[in-house]
């Protein structure tokens, strides 16, 4: 064996390795008020969500807002309990995630929502639509109980 | 509905707020944590705003028929105690004059026809005719 070529192959192995992992290798920086979502390379998504600098290895990292988000709802026309409309009901919600539960959240529905706050930021969150069907059902289960004498409620003046 | 909506959006806000929630963390066990929840605006339909607007119409109107009533009310009363002020008076007078009531009552007109009657002369304005006047000398 001609051993006089081993220098040079060891001057092109080790930079061509490191090359390689560096490819298949990354970090993700989750700010303050995110949390991260790890996906590994195998397709699991770990329950556990990650915060702050995290290396990665053929994973990739979802960050996902945490902070109180305002999600408005205008136009809603909820029943009362005589079935009559209230017309153009606007209503705003805040709410915030549970940083712990979010990557449980995501394997159970696989929602992601971007949207571009009102400073221009796109931001990356998830249960928006949940929130809304939820928001808008207990907007009118709420309502519908409304002017009705027997759910011992205010008396209907209308 | 729309008139206990407006007075009390609080308590509406509220429920939704509970609702909401509950419904939450029934389908997603302490995913999401709601802060609040803010009614900004809603419209009722026409024909409720006219009703509305009727019924207020009509709150008015029963006010002034409340307060009218407790005049007449207050009135009476204040006729009444008159009444049982003169009573007592005739009493007090029956028993100092021992006439009856009857004689003090005639009296009584005879006293007002007597002072109407110097309060009538008093006040004639004699008016002379000087077509009738006898001539200067």
């Amino acid at each position: 064996m001609n051993t006089s070529a081993m220098p040079g192959l060891r001057r092109f192995t080790l930079p061509m390795a490191l090359a390689l992992v560096s490819a298949v290798s990354g970090c993700a920086r989750v700010p303050t008020g995110s949390v991260g979502i790890v996906k590994h390379w195998s397709g699991d998504i770990a329950v556990e969500p990650v915060t702050g600098f995290k290396t990665t290895v053929l994973d990739s990292v979802i960050q996902v807002d945490t902070t109180e988000t305002r999600v408005p709802l205008n136009g809603l026309r909820p029943t009362d309990a005589n079935g009559v409309l209230l017309d153009a009901l606007d209503v705003v919600v805040s709410f915030r995630l549970v940083p712990e539960k979010v990557p449980a959240f995501y394997i159970q529905t696989k929602e992601l929502d971007s949207y571009t706050d009102e400073s221009g930021r796109q931001v990356t969150t998830v249960g928006l639509h949940v929130m809304q069907n939820i928001i808008q059902h207990s907007i009118q289960e709420v309502t519908k109980k409304r002017g009705d004498h027997r759910a011992g409620l205010q008396p209907q003046r209308v | 509905m729309t008139t206990e909506l407006a007075s009390n959006l609080n308590g509406y806000e509220q429920a939704i707020l509970a609702q909401a929630q509950q419904e939450l963390d029934r389908g997603y066990p302490g995913v999401f944590r709601l802060i609040r929840i803010n009614v900004n605006h809603f419209t009722p339909p026409s024909a409720i705003r006219d009703q509305v607007n009727a019924i207020a119409s009509l709150k008015v109107e029963a006010q002034r028929i409340d307060q009218a009533q407790t005049l007449i009310r207050k009135q009476s009363e204040l006729e009444s105690a008159r009444a049982v002020l003169e009573a007592n008076a005739l009493r007090a007078a029956m028993d100092a004059s021992h006439l009856s009531a009857e004689q003090l009552i005639a009296w009584k007109n005879a006293r007002a026809y007597e002072t109407q009657a110097r309060a009538i002369g008093e006040s004639a304005t004699r008016t002379v005719d000087v077509a009738h006047q006898p001539a200067s000398k």
